[in-house]
């Protein structure tokens, strides 16, 4: 065992929600796997569901594949463990997660987070998704990934025993990675970066048939119910823009406004990555160059950057009264997406 | 308001913001992100600071970090809006 091992990762272009932030740590700029993620991360939905701090009701927003996406990918070996496996393995969380890097393992789980961030007792649990990819023995730390130890998305280092007190204390009912799929027990993910091999080449079917799912609104979920039926009511594709600028305007005109601002965050992610998208396929000729395309879709991006900027400057000042720019800023990158999206759809057709 | 005025009063509104940056070592041509861990966030936070001091207005277009490289681009929007 050495005293320090600190496996690979890279700051993520998309941070919206940690299962996205961990994948795009793991796997960075790796050429494999960008086929992979430009194969997908198109079709966007959103649903309401009760916000687990809080129990309010949320308007969760996702890209797909959401949270799956660490089981699924072809870039990632995937092994879950419950925490039962885990202490019958190896005693303990801290010699757990030690040995799991050893073997080039990201270890992926629920932890409590209050315990981490306050060194007193607390008497609240804040149960969160911790990202470990790294330790240092002699001064008694883990190197995580999170966004709760800073106002974005960061590297940083907690310590053993943290750790340790914040993996205890989650029971079953708590661990809302385990919860939907594995109910009664809990534990974590053991996840290795597989990228040596190529396993996934650009789908251009795929991108065809999301594209025309995401500008007319259907059900991509559809073709997954081999695997899962307990759907949601869910809104696909472009009509989220809709659903967002509603869930905005309640939320700020609520009698104690809410400033959260994920779902817009993971629009602009959408966008970043869809014109990240635009220009890979220009650039390997599945695509004919259009500076004009990428110049339309830009405007895109800055719309719902913009966006998401105005929310946090509101949160700032409470200037309830420039919430009616949303609405703007949000269907001109709407009506402007749908244009621009549509030639490009059209252009892959004649390919 | 001159310049250095500017600057000076503009430096402290970075302390007050942006607590972590030490005004009397900062390179304020270096890059805010990279050397000062600027985001998306406390680049608003600056922002606001700065219209509250001098009373100027940033459009909403302006609060992107991507607008600004280093604090003195930071600043010279601020002498834009002066001037």
């Amino acid at each position: 065992m050495a005293n320090e091992k600190i496996l690979e990762v890279a700051y993520p272009g998309i941070t919206s929600w940690q299962w996205h932030a961990t994948l795009f740590s793991i796997l960075g700029n790796d050429e494999n796997a960008r086929k992979w993620i430009f194969s997908n991360y198109i079709q966007l939905r959103c649903y309401t569901i009760n916000e687990i701090f809080t129990g309010d009701d949320m308007l969760f927003t996702d890209m797909m594949p959401g949270s799956s996406s660490l089981k699924e990918c072809p870039y990632l070996i995937f092994s879950l463990l419950t925490k039962e496996q885990v202490e019958s393995y190896c005693g303990n969380i801290i010699d757990f997660a030690i040995k799991t890097i050893d073997l080039n393992g990201y270890v992926y789980g629920v932890f409590d987070e209050a315990k981490i961030l306050c060194n007193a007792e607390v008497d609240y649990k804040f149960p969160h998704e911790l990202f470990i990819y790294g330790y240092n023995i002699e001064k008694e730390i883990f190197y995580v990934g999170d966004f709760t130890f800073g106002e974005h998305y960061t590297y940083s280092t907690v310590s053993f025993s943290d750790v340790e007190r914040g993996y205890e204390v989650i029971n079953a009912p708590e661990d809302h990675m385990f919860k939907d799929d594995y109910k009664g027990t809990r534990g974590l993910y053991v996840i290795l970066k597989n990228n040596e091999t190529t396993y996934y080449d650009l789908d251009i079917t795929l991108i065809k048939q999301t594209l025309r799912e995401y500008l007319n609104c259907e059900d991509t979920k559809n073709h997954f119910r081999m695997m899962r039926n307990r759907f949601n009511d869910t809104t696909f594709g472009v009509d989220v823009y809709d659903k967002i600028i509603e869930q905005i305007d309640k939320q700020l005109h609520a009698d104690e406004p809410d400033y959260d601002i994920r779902s817009l965050h993971l629009v602009y992610d959408h966008k970043v990555l869809m014109l990240e998208r635009i220009k890979y396929l220009m650039a390997n000729d599945y695509l004919p160059f259009s500076q004009a395309i990428v110049d339309e879709y830009s405007t895109v991006v800055e719309n719902a950057q913009t966006a998401r900027n105005l929310l946090v400057r509101i949160s700032i000042t409470e200037e309830i009264e420039r919430a009616d720019r949303f609405a703007k800023y949000l269907t001109d990158a709407k009506e402007t997406e749908i244009k621009v999206l549509t030639q490009v759809l059209e252009q892959l057709e004649q390919n | 308001m001159d310049k250095e005025l500017i600057k000076k009063q503009s430096l402290e509104v970075i302390e007050e913001m942006l607590p972590e940056v030490d005004i009397a070592t900062v390179d304020t041509s270096a890059s805010i992100t990279d050397d000062y861990d600027v985001n998306s966030v406390s680049i608003i936070k600056l922002l606001v600071g700065l219209e509250e001091k001098f009373d100027v207005s940033f459009e909403d277009s302006e609060l992107a970090l991507n607008k600004y490289e280093s604090f003195d681009d930071v600043i010279a929007s601020v002498e834009k809006k002066m001037n």
